[in-house]
């Protein structure tokens, strides 16, 4: 039994207070009332798979013992009154086997929807949709549709982020990508010409730029594009444009870091030196990724 | 002042419960704003030493200059009596202090040890090698975090790890 399929009201009930998440459109409809345990005959509850909880495992293990007890005994069982039907009875529990347990809204998930098994989520496929830069979304949910146009990706990230959470933003600094949120101090090796702690710098070569579930993504992007790509060849690299998004970084400091010593040798020859160095470093705050409408393209 | 009279001001005065833990709110410096870190530089200079040449050369020099661009520093100039040290003394806003000794150095060596306490921060020197990205306090992913329960199936059904 796994933790999507059928779930009995009692263990969703136990899941619930748990908070662990169950989607309503998973569970199975409330049915009937589960017969009496000890007028049917019992079957042994399969063993517990991947995606059973702990309490899931140990209630199915309590019934399995009270069944087994039964099956063993029938003239005793109906003397002896099983576990589950006193629990069915007792009132204090009546409500929570009626209605099924709401998913706790409240509580911040941090986990993505529940994928339903009858759909796939669609991968990320690109859609060139004007001549500057391909945009493309991936979503989870196989209803959502392609967006259209570039101002309708736009609104599609605004709806799951602001500039300050939410959001992310692939960017490229010299020969190296970075993975950017929103207040992230990023260390870079010291960043050439020296410019004063304070100074805010325009991050301009954005590969992608994306929230949860959508993201707007350059072919630039890829490992494939970006290992033809020479750095000091700026116009070649298509990047997502400024019109889309827009991310600043402020200089925090410029700092050497602690000294590294490195001691060469090889034998035999007397050669013997000892290489010293403090390497440099300059510290970046990045700033609120700002998304644009689109340039109007 | 008697101890339990003294104790029962103290707690009149408590207006956070001890013991407790409370949210608290923390700065991130630059976002949005920024404040240089270095509050307070003092230049111990002496008059008469020959190993302060290049310090009184760029007291004379450009160090007005570099004051004047950088009006949100103290600067302090000093002289030492009596075998001192030429000494730069940087004070950060983290309460940590960076000196740096400047005897025997030139001009313009003494110039980029002004550029070195200008642009630091005050925090401790430590190995930045694999501290490439420090995220916010209290930030999540955007993405989130992937968990094998809720990735995609696959062909066999079985889920992916």
């Amino acid at each position: 039994m796994s933790l999507r399929t059928s779930l009995r009201p009692a263990l969703r009930a136990q899941l619930s207070r748990a908070f662990i998440h169950t989607s309503p459109a998973l569970d199975p409809a409330p049915g009937p009332p589960l017969p009496d345990i000890a007028a049917t005959s019992v079957t042994a509850s399969p063993p517990s798979t991947i995606g059973e909880s702990s309490v899931d495992a140990q209630a199915s293990s309590c019934s399995s013992s009270a069944s087994s007890s039964s099956t063993v005994s029938s003239a005793t069982a109906a003397a002896r009154k099983p576990r589950l039907t006193q629990f069915r009875a007792d009132p204090k529990y009546a409500k929570l086997l009626s209605t099924p347990p709401k998913p706790i809204a409240s509580l911040p998930s941090h986990l993505p929807p529940l994928i339903s098994e009858s759909s796939s989520p669609s991968p990320s496929s690109s859609s060139s949709s004007s001549s500057s830069s391909s945009s493309s979304s991936s979503s989870h949910t196989s209803s959502t549709a392609l967006p259209k146009s570039i101002p309708s990706a736009i609104s599609l990230l605004k709806s799951q982020s602001t500039p300050s959470t939410g959001i992310y933003v692939l960017a490229r600094l010299h020969t190296r990508t970075y993975l950017l949120h929103p207040r992230d101090i990023l260390t870079l090796p010291t960043l050439k010409p020296v410019k004063r702690p304070g100074t805010t710098l325009s991050l301009t070569r954005i590969l992608e730029v994306g929230s949860r579930d959508y993201a707007i993504r350059s072919p630039s992007a890829d490992a494939k594009v970006l290992r033809k790509y020479m750095d000091y060849d700026a116009r070649s690299l298509e990047t997502v444009p400024m019109s889309i998004a827009k991310v600043q970084v402020t200089v925090l400091e410029h700092t050497r870091g602690v000294m590294m010593t490195r001691f060469k040798y090889k034998r035999r020859g007397g050669f013997r030196k000892t290489i010293r160095r403090k390497p440099g470093w300059t510290r970046l705050r990045v700033g609120d990724i700002i998304l644009g409408d689109g340039g109007q393209a | 002042m008697s101890d339990s009279l003294h104790r029962s001001i103290i707690d009149t005065m408590r207006v956070l419960p001890k013991n407790k833990l409370f949210a608290k709110t923390q700065t991130i410096p630059g976002y949005g704003h920024f404040l240089t870190p270095l509050r307070k530089l003092i230049l111990d200079y002496s008059d008469w030493s020959p190993v302060h040449d290049g310090l009184r050369s760029y007291l004379k020099g450009p160090f007005v200059k570099v004051a004047q661009a950088n009006p949100d520093v103290e600067f302090v100039v000093r002289m030492v009596h009596r075998n001192g040290n030429g000494l730069l003394r940087g004070h950060y806003v983290n309460g940590r202090d960076k000196v740096i000794c400047v005897n025997k150095l030139t001009q313009s060596e003494v110039a980029k040890k002004v550029d070195i306490l200008l642009n630091a921060s005050g925090l401790q020197i430590r190995s930045m090698k694999n501290l490439q990205l420090q995220h916010a306090p209290g930030a999540e992913s955007a993405r989130g975090i992937w968990s094998s329960l809720h990735a995609a199936k696959g062909s066999a059904g079985a889920f992916k790890i």
